[in-house]
């Protein structure tokens, strides 16, 4: 599965992924007090650790998301991009099942009831997506097939 | 290949991190990077208290105890004098405690405990606004420390 075709579904995901988390990036940039509320009703993080991640998460989306769109270090931001959507999965699936009355905050810091179901929905379809890239990556690097 | 995207999400974890930093000394919208809630509360005008402290204050004049949980969690038992101002419908409620809201000497606000949240955000709300900037506190216990102290709670419909 390395013909040109499948070489350039892998580079649109990458491309959709890359322009998702820049965007996601820049609208917690731009809201930090914002975010750390919105990881704050999550209930997950120490206190103490709220404030930093609020400032360092966004940052490190955007350079991922850069990363994947230029196809810099591609296959890291890769990786990065399956482990975080896993973790965001996860804090959203345990704010579900708690029935915790939160926003998501994956696109910055919203009033409006977005509920977390359609943002679970739409994590499991992007993680798919990623871990696809990452592991056709990996395959074709074995094959030593340039993507 | 495993190793090799290791260093490389590594290495972008670690460009974010230190741009992050950076930027956020330079930012006007920057936030204090220790601690959480007491902490942007304090930067914004607002600060926490604790439960000894509300049951002095609520004993004073001139002070408003806002329940920022929704209208039927409010319905089933409050703090009493609390009135309701839920977060998540603060358009439809806040032009009818305005007033109040303006004359206080100190608001306090109050949700359901630990990191509910909504008592920060609601806070922050009522700053933008430009009310209450030095005059509002959010009591972090909220209601599950009043409870726990086995304080009276008030039952109603409606405000």
């Amino acid at each position: 599965m390395s013909s040109k075709p499948w070489i350039w579904t892998e580079r649109i995901g990458r491309w959709i992924l890359g322009v998702i988390f820049l965007y996601a990036a820049i609208t917690k940039i731009l809201d930090p007090a914002g975010f750390a509320a919105d990881i704050s009703h999550y209930a997950l993080l120490p206190n103490s650790m709220v404030n930093a991640t609020a400032v360092i998460l966004p940052w490190i989306e955007a350079i991922v998301g850069l990363a994947m769109l230029a196809g810099f270090a591609a296959d890291g931001a890769t990786l990065f991009v399956s482990l975080i959507l896993f973790l965001f999965l996860a804090a959203l699936g345990q704010a579900f099942v708690r029935g915790l009355d939160i926003n998501c905050g994956c696109f910055g810091h919203t009033d409006a009831k977005e509920g977390l179901l359609v943002p679970i929905v739409r994590d499991t379809i992007l993680l798919a997506l990623a871990a696809w890239i990452f592991l056709q990556r990996i395959k074709w690097a074995g094959a030593g097939v340039k993507s | 290949m495993i190793r090799k995207s290791f260093l490389q999400m590594l290495g972008l974890i670690v460009m974010g991190t230190v741009i992050g930093l950076v930027y956020n000394t330079i930012s006007p919208q920057s936030i204090p990077l220790r601690g959480g809630q007491e902490a942007r509360l304090e930067q914004q005008g607002a600060r926490t208290i604790d439960l000894k402290e509300v049951r002095y204050y609520l004993e004073q004049p001139g002070v408003v105890l806002i329940d920022a949980r929704s209208p039927e969690e409010f319905s089933l038992g409050h703090i009493p004098r609390a009135v309701n101002l839920p977060d998540d419908q603060f358009v439809q409620f806040f032009p009818k405690l305005k007033d109040g809201l303006v004359k206080a000497d100190l608001i306090i606000i109050y949700c359901s405990g630990g990191s509910c949240g909504t008592s920060e955000d609601l806070a922050l709300k009522l700053l933008k606004k430009g009310i209450g900037e030095s005059r509002i506190a959010v009591f972090s216990g909220g209601l599950p420390a009043w409870m726990k102290a086995k304080l009276p709670i008030e039952r109603s419909k409606d405000n």
